[in-house]
């Protein structure tokens, strides 16, 4: 599966998706707080069908696109 | 004045009382959703791994290890040794080693660029051949790196293994300071493990695309 990658120097991006973090740039140990993962699914009509935090759940995701595809075409 | 009281009541309402409380207590019993075993062992002398995958049980002394986050494998173990950090080895079964190609050599090549970049250590392959697994076409990857700054060092073997039109992996790892010797033991277990896994059910995406075929995507 090919996906493209958003590179979002200001933070307005991070920000729609609910992914930016309201905290200090860094934490007390050095580690940045500006972003977390999150995964969000847009459908077809620009809208945000699913959205995680964490690492990405392939399996969930998968079967997540696969019934949006059915749904679209009235399968469900 | 103290005044004692003594409850008079009926044996009937205990009874009754007894028996909503043990009702409870089975309904709330059945209600529990009942999860596989994690692993079970057979007389066949091997063990079944959450009713996926059997193979020939590990030797005492390893650790079943748990995925915390994320797909990094899906059922491994992991044997702390004898000798200064970070003397360990781990082996596991992963569904979804790294790249994205289908074909064993492509799928190689872009594996050997990945596989414990994130540890800095500077792998070499140090061999590199075709094999046949359970039937299935496979490669083995044999690899050597050092990491000097951290002063350790590791050693793998790796099969990626053609199951239908995906490929899996098997991986060993072995880490030792940089002036501590491998062991071949471990990669024993591993051969064993390896050579002795079947696969009990048909994978998630195995199932996904027979649902992709059902939806005519």
């Amino acid at each position: 599966m090919d996906f493209p990658i958003i590179s979002n120097p200001l933070p307005f991006v991070g920000m729609a998706y609910g992914a930016y973090r309201d905290k200090p740039p860094f934490g007390p140990d050095g580690t940045v707080n500006w972003f977390g993962r999150r995964t969000v699914i847009v459908d077809k009509k620009g809208i945000v069908r699913y959205s995680r935090d964490g690492s990405p759940d392939n399996h969930e995701i998968l079967m997540f696109l696969l019934n949006l595809e059915k749904e679209s075409r009235g399968q469900r | 004045m103290q005044i004692r009281m003594k409850m008079k009541t009926s044996p009937g309402i205990w009874g009754i009382l007894l028996w909503m409380a043990l009702g409870l207590t089975i309904g709330c019993a059945t209600l529990e959703p009942q999860k596989p075993k994690v692993l079970v062992p057979t007389d066949r002398g091997t063990a079944v791994f959450l009713e996926k995958y059997e193979f020939k049980p590990h030797p005492p002394g390893w650790n079943l290890m748990k995925n915390v986050e994320g797909g990094d494998f899906e059922l491994g173990f992991l044997k702390f040794e004898k000798g200064d950090f970070p003397s360990q080895t781990t082996f596991m079964y992963d569904d979804q080693p790294y790249g994205g190609s289908r074909d064993l050599e492509k799928r190689a090549e872009t594996y050997c660029t990945r596989f414990l970049a994130n540890s800095g250590i500077d792998l070499r392959v140090t061999k590199r051949e075709r094999a046949r697994l359970d039937g299935r076409d496979a490669m083995i990857l044999n690899m050597e790196g050092e990491n000097p700054n951290r002063k350790e060092k590791a050693k793998s073997k790796v099969y990626l293994v053609q199951k239908e039109n995906r490929i899996v992996s098997f991986v060993c790892t072995q880490w030792r300071p940089l002036n501590g010797t491998y062991s071949q033991d471990p990669f024993d277990h591993f051969e064993a493990f390896v050579q002795s896994f079947k696969f009990l059910k048909k994978s998630f995406y195995e199932t996904f695309e027979d649902e992709l075929k059902k939806a005519g995507l």
